[in-house]
């Protein structure tokens, strides 16, 4: 399985941990996964993400006016985006946890 | 042209191209959807020259893997997407259908019983109303004669008893049922005996294109063609004029000859001129094939083993007897009808 299939299931994590960071907008986020070590991730997965978890009320947005450039839609965690991220973490942690040991198992052989 | 401007048109086009390859999804998603992604877009190509068709690679499969990570339904063909959302649609209604309080009734068991119950009282109240008629028309429901009301009767007791049905839980009330099974079993006789009566019907009817209007047909088909009356000693009688049970006079088409050609018969005439057409035996000739004005004579006259009746005393009551002779003389009325009174005008 390569790292885009991967960060498939696990996108919402990254996204929520990266605005727990700091509020951002969409390509702003993507920049700053991208930093982060996640070089393969797609703009349109960030951006399809990003409303998603807006619609599903993770999320709260708000425009910054712009002398220069475009007025930017920021986004930011809310307390229900807090929570899932916890509980999300939580759930990739023992995840990981068991990945690890089953592939410990396997290499002890 | 500027590059800002350049870009702004890039980027304007790009949008346009993922909103088309958007298009099978309901307006509102993909509007909702697309709300930022001019500024998204316009913030990415603001780091670079390069098209964003490049960048990003072309608006098709941005477009795909926006849906998918945004959680809408990936498109397949526009068709079977359309197909399937209009068959998931169809399910769902089929469901809701499925769950209609009136649709589980009739799969709760004992419904055929619930119906038959249903029936068989429609059956008691139009055999009520009109009992010969409602008899007759076994296993058909007449109420008052009508058979639409005796259907609609037949639908409200079939929807009552199922109602009752569900809401007793048990079996109904057993007196109830048990009477309306025995009233059904006595009724199985008269109805296949009706059904039966009704397809004879039937096949009597599909020999009436080969018969003549106004025609006598034989059980074998055959067709009477004249009457030849003769007296109580056996003389033939000429210029008897006959009429049914209702008072009509028998009339019987000319047939054909051999040869296909009809047969012209010569009526007698009344006294306002008017021809007789029910005067017995009818004088029939055929026309000649060549057209030549002349007639030739028509069937000749059978001669039946006439036999002469015994004389009649008028207190015997008529008791069908094993000879040909007909057990009422032609004078003798039978118990119920009188003879009709038609108009009977003298001949010439």
């Amino acid at each position: 399985m390569d790292t885009s299939q991967l960060l498939k299931g696990v996108l919402d994590i990254a996204v929520l941990a990266v605005l727990r960071e700091a509020d951002g907008y969409g390509y702003d986020v993507v920049r700053r996964l991208r930093e982060a070590g996640l070089e393969e991730v797609g703009d349109a997965s960030v951006y399809g993400t990003l409303r998603r978890l807006f619609n599903a009320g993770c999320l709260t947005s708000y425009v910054v006016p712009s002398d220069e450039g475009p007025h930017r839609k920021y986004y930011a965690l809310n307390r229900a985006g807090r929570e899932t991220l916890e509980r999300s973490a939580k759930n990739w942690r023992e995840f990981a946890r068991t990945l690890d040991r089953l592939l410990q198992t396997e290499d002890a052989r | 042209m500027s590059t800002t401007t350049k870009r702004t048109l890039d980027v304007e086009r790009y949008v346009e191209a993922v909103r088309a390859h958007l298009r099978d999804l309901p307006a509102a998603d993909v509007a909702e959807l697309l709300e930022d992604l001019q500024q998204h877009l316009a913030e990415v190509a603001s780091e670079d020259d390069t098209p964003l068709a490049e960048r990003l690679g072309p608006p098709e499969r941005y477009a795909e893997e926006l849906r998918v990570s945004a959680g809408l339904p990936a498109s397949a063909d526009e068709a079977t997407s359309r197909l399937a959302t209009t068959t998931a649609r169809l399910a769902e209604a089929a469901e809701r259908w499925a769950a209609h309080p009136w649709l589980k009734a009739l799969r709760a068991p004992g419904v055929a019983w619930w119906i038959a119950r249903g029936y068989a009282v429609a059956l008691a109240i139009g055999l009520g109303t009109s009992w010969t008629s409602a008899l007759e028309m076994l296993p058909f429901v007449l109420v008052g004669r009508d058979p639409l009301a005796g259907m609609v009767v037949t639908l409200l007791a079939v929807a009552v008893s199922v109602a009752a049905g569900r809401r007793a839980r048990v079996y109904g009330r057993p007196a109830l049922d048990r009477l309306c099974t025995v009233f059904l079993l006595l009724l199985v006789f008269p109805a296949v005996g009706t059904l039966r009566a009704m397809t004879e019907q039937v096949h009597y009817e599909d020999l009436g294109p080969g018969v003549p209007e106004g025609a006598l047909a034989r059980p074998d088909g055959s067709v009477v063609t004249n009457v030849y009356p003769y007296g109580p000693d056996g003389r033939p009688l000429e210029r008897v004029l006959l009429y049914d049970q209702d008072g009509r006079p028998i009339e019987l088409t000319p047939p054909y000859s051999a040869e296909g050609v009809p047969m012209v018969t010569s009526y007698p005439l009344d006294d306002d001129g008017r021809p007789v057409t029910n005067a017995y035996p009818q004088h029939q000739a055929f026309r000649d094939p060549s057209g030549d004005p002349a007639y030739r004579d028509g069937p000749r006259r059978p001669s039946p083993d006439v036999p002469a009746l015994a004389e009649e005393s008028p207190s015997a009551s008529p008791s069908p007897a094993p000879s040909a002779a007909p057990s009422e003389a032609p004078t003798d009325a039978p118990s119920d009808a009188p003879p009709p009174s038609p108009e009977v005008s003298p001949g010439p």
